[in-house]
């Protein structure tokens, strides 16, 4: 039943991906509900028990520790609601999935430090609420499925309505249309058919018909194989053959995903030569937004930060409270490690599991830990860890690289454990964070246009300005985050730009604010052009 | 008064003061390569500050010997009561131990008390005013060997340093201090703790290491006394003054006082601190 639920999410969840709100690349939500029912069929998988009741908790286990980011630590909620109601039982009937969905709703709320209406979590309330309906005068579970499904595809149509951003970027609620996606295949199965197959889209969301499809084929291939480089661009022309684009791609790379029409293509695939492949696409049309994202790079990072994870745990002498931080980027990953952070390298689009980050408390040189998920994503994630890991931890809820950093500074080892957490918390909001990326999607969010492709400034998330220029988009963004009480700002690149253009542009801004420090350091973060921090 | 007071020279306390209250002084020495000079005697602060900044090696220091200590205890011995000799951390410096070993062997008709404050700076110059205070106003020894113990551990001195480097080539970064990367720009903030240099917190910008200090100032309650010490930042100093005198009795300012060369060597310049005795709680 829930491989079910697990292949509709599947086939969709690059959708699910593509739709985040926030016109920047963290579009993780389908990956991040994936993999929590990825890891939940894995524990469950292993349950030899038929009682509903064991099933249900190792379930419920399994998706706990595969959860990461706030959608996945929210659709765990469900296998919570599930284990709580199915306590004891062998079976289950309607009113026990009813209960089960009201309970996982109520879970959910108290895991979302500050609940907001519009998103996922009014889908589960539409879906319990109907779910609780039906289950009086249903027969069967399929019946409290159906019932659930209709108001929660209802409750996601209108999520727009609920809440401004996504009205103003044109989308629905991505992690709303995942938890749909989980009862959709449920319900699919539950009536005799294939949820692989079967699972569609609602109408609502429009989308080129070639790309829902080839979604789970980019999904699937992706799972064995995550090397090379994942390079995206379109292709203009007149009369382009998708298909034969398909079949020319294939040939030469793996995880295909071709959208699009006859004259506008839009391609993603992974190559060990992205160039050659360029090349190849220039004799089918016109190459343009070209976007070349080295995945080795980002997996080496990642596997070598398990090693020295591991490494230290062999060998690190023991402190009175460690410090465990999420960073990406070399030179931020430096700036942690100096100040003696034991670094999970992930964040950004990468966010770690329930799972990853008690494996990389259990592998801090301490039993006192102090976690900095340095990612409103990864928030969620961190605080169920707690609940799991044995050891005494505390997180300080470090939404952004700059509040990270304040609150590691502030870390004085010989101070005891939860005054350092106090006072931690406390510098978070010294610090203010700003960011210079581009612009994923077409968007107008608070009133600011920006095309994709497009250059923008976020100043504490939201989108401040927008250009073509990264520094004259710095500087407006740096125009509207300085303050009489500014004192220094520091300025880390990455992404696409090179150390010389990131000289231009500080020394741009130090022109233009004479009066406030600039410092410039490699960050060495994908995708930002600049992270930025303001004191 | 019958009871003399002796002190060294990173105690840091304004000549003129120590003048006023008949405080002797035996002076550390600094060595640039080799050149040598006597700390508060031979080389103006300007002097000392550019070099330190500017001269191809760093300064280097040397306590009194224990020839200089007994050569000061015989000449201030004769015909007082006794001599209370009141010194820089012996975790931080020899000076104590030399002080120790001349007060054993000079020969003087009267006691001699040497006390480690496990202090430095002017913290060692608040405790060394509060005694001569006393002294002055006729205690005898026993009860200014007490009042010695009795400051010292209500005495606090923390810093906030331009850079952690001096203090590092210098040796006197202590075990429990944490290291300090040098990508990001950072002011190290120190405080004394037991005799050695603990980390009290790290800033990134000066106005919020000035705010620290304050801040950490007001959570020592309320205080007897209180002192500024500066190496090279004068108008800081008097504003961190002016904006800690409330936490005096009405009427008294906080002593503003001016790091000599061999604290300067290990706080380098733009070093700004705060020494505070702690009222007793009663």
């Amino acid at each position: 039943m829930f491989s079910a639920a697990t292949a509709a999410l599947r086939k969709h969840s690059e959708m699910v991906n593509r739709l985040n709100v926030y016109p920047v690349p963290d579009g993780d939500t389908g990956t991040n509900m994936l993999l929590t029912l990825e890891r939940m069929l894995d524990t469950a998988s292993q349950v030899k028990s038929q009682s509903a009741s064991e099933v249900a908790n190792a379930m419920w286990e399994g998706a706990l520790r595969g959860s990461g980011g706030n959608s996945g630590v929210i659709l765990a909620q469900l296998f919570k609601g599930m284990s709580t109601s199915f306590g004891g039982r062998e079976s289950v009937g309607p009113l026990q999935i009813a209960e089960a969905l009201t309970e996982a709703r109520d879970f959910a709320y108290s895991a979302v430090g500050n609940p907001v209406e519009g998103t996922m979590l009014t889908v589960m309330t539409e879906a319990a609420s109907a779910a609780r309906d039906s289950a009086t005068k249903a027969d069967t579970v399929l019946e409290v499925f159906e019932a659930s499904c209709i108001a929660a595809n209802a409750a996601v149509e209108n999520t727009p309505n609920l809440l401004a951003r996504l009205r103003e970027a044109g989308v629905v609620d991505a992690g709303g249309l995942g938890f749909w996606l989980v009862l959709e295949g449920i319900r699919l199965h539950l009536s005799g058919q294939d949820a692989a197959l079967k699972t569609e889209l609602p109408d609502y969301i429009d989308m080129p018909a070639s790309a829902t499809d080839l979604a789970q084929e980019f999904l699937h291939s992706t799972e064995d194989e995550e090397y090379g480089n994942c390079t995206q661009f379109t292709l203009e022309g007149t009369s382009l053959s998708l298909d034969a684009i398909i079949a020319s791609m294939n040939e030469r790379a793996s995880s295909v995903v071709v959208m699009g029409d006859s004259n506008l293509v839009k391609v993603h695939v992974h190559t060990e030569t992205p160039e050659e492949l360029l090349e190849y696409a220039r004799t089918l049309g016109i190459v343009d937004q070209v976007r070349i994202q080295n995945m080795d790079g980002q997996r080496r990072d990642y596997a070598e930060s398990w090693r020295q994870l591991a490494a230290n745990a062999d060998t690190a002498v023991q402190v009175p409270i460690a410090v465990v931080a999420v960073a990406w980027g070399e030179g931020l990953v430096r700036i942690f490690r100096e100040h003696g952070a034991t670094v999970l390298i992930a964040g950004d689009t990468m966010n770690p599991s329930v799972q990853e980050i008690a494996d990389a408390v259990d592998t801090a040189p301490s039993d006192n830990v102090i976690f900095l998920p340095n990612n409103r994503n990864i928030l969620p994630a961190a605080q169920q860890a707690v609940s799991i890991s044995s050891k005494a931890l505390r997180v300080v809820p470090t939404s952004n690289i700059p509040e990270g950093i304040s609150a590691l500074l502030e870390f004085v080892q010989t101070r005891p454990l939860d005054e350092n957490v106090e006072g931690m918390g406390e510098t978070l909001s010294s610090v203010t964070c700003a960011e210079v990326c581009l612009s994923v999607r077409s968007v107008n969010l608070d009133g600011v246009d920006a095309a994709e492709g497009q250059v923008i400034g976020l100043l504490e998330r939201k989108m401040v300005v927008s250009g073509d220029d990264t520094t004259s988009v710095l500087l407006d963004l740096l125009e509207q985050a300085i303050t009489p009480d500014s004192e220094l700002i520091t300025l880390y690149w990455g992404g696409p730009v090179d150390h010389e253009q990131a000289g231009i542009a500080a020394e741009a801004a130090s022109n233009r604010f004479p009066d406030v420090d600039i410092e410039l350091l490699p960050g060495g973060q994908p995708h930002y052009h600049f992270i930025i921090s303001i004191e | 008064m019958t009871v003399k007071i002796v002190t060294d020279s990173t105690a840091d306390i304004p000549s003129e003061l120590a003048q006023e209250l008949g405080i002797e002084v035996v002076p550390l020495k600094v060595r640039f390569g080799t050149e040598e000079f006597l700390d508060g005697i031979d080389l103006s602060s300007e002097e000392f500050y550019q070099r330190l900044v500017q001269g191809p090696t760093l300064p280097t220091t040397s306590q009194p010997s224990v020839g200089e200590f007994t050569e000061v205890y015989q000449r201030l011995g004769e015909g007082s009561d006794g001599i209370m000799s009141i010194h820089v951390s012996s975790k931080l410096s020899g000076t104590f131990n030399s002080a120790k070993q001349a007060s054993e062997q000079a020969e003087v008709g009267c006691p001699i008390e040497v006390v480690d404050t496990l202090q430095a700076s002017m913290a060692v110059g608040l405790i060394v005013l509060a005694v001569a205070r006393a002294a002055n106003a006729g205690a005898g020894m026993e009860e200014l060997a007490a009042l010695a113990e009795d400051t010292s551990s209500r005495s606090e001195f923390f810093v906030m340093l331009d850079t952690l480097e001096y203090l590092k080539k210098g040796g006197r970064v202590g075990p429990a201090m944490a290291l300090i990367g040098g990508i990001l720009s950072i002011k190290p903030m120190i405080i004394l703790r037991d005799g050695e240099v603990n980390e009290l917190a790290k800033e990134r910008t000066r106005r919020k290491g000035v705010a620290r200090l304050i801040r950490t100032a007001h959570e020592f309650g309320t205080v007897d006394d209180i002192a500024i010490l500066h190496s090279t930042t004068p108008d800081e100093a008097e504003s961190l003054a002016s904006n800690l005198s409330q936490l005096l009795p009405e009427g008294r300012q906080p002593v503003i006082s001016r790091a000599g060369s061999v604290i300067g060597t290990y706080s380098g310049p733009g070093a700004l601190g705060i020494a505070l005795i702690r009222s007793a709680t009663t």
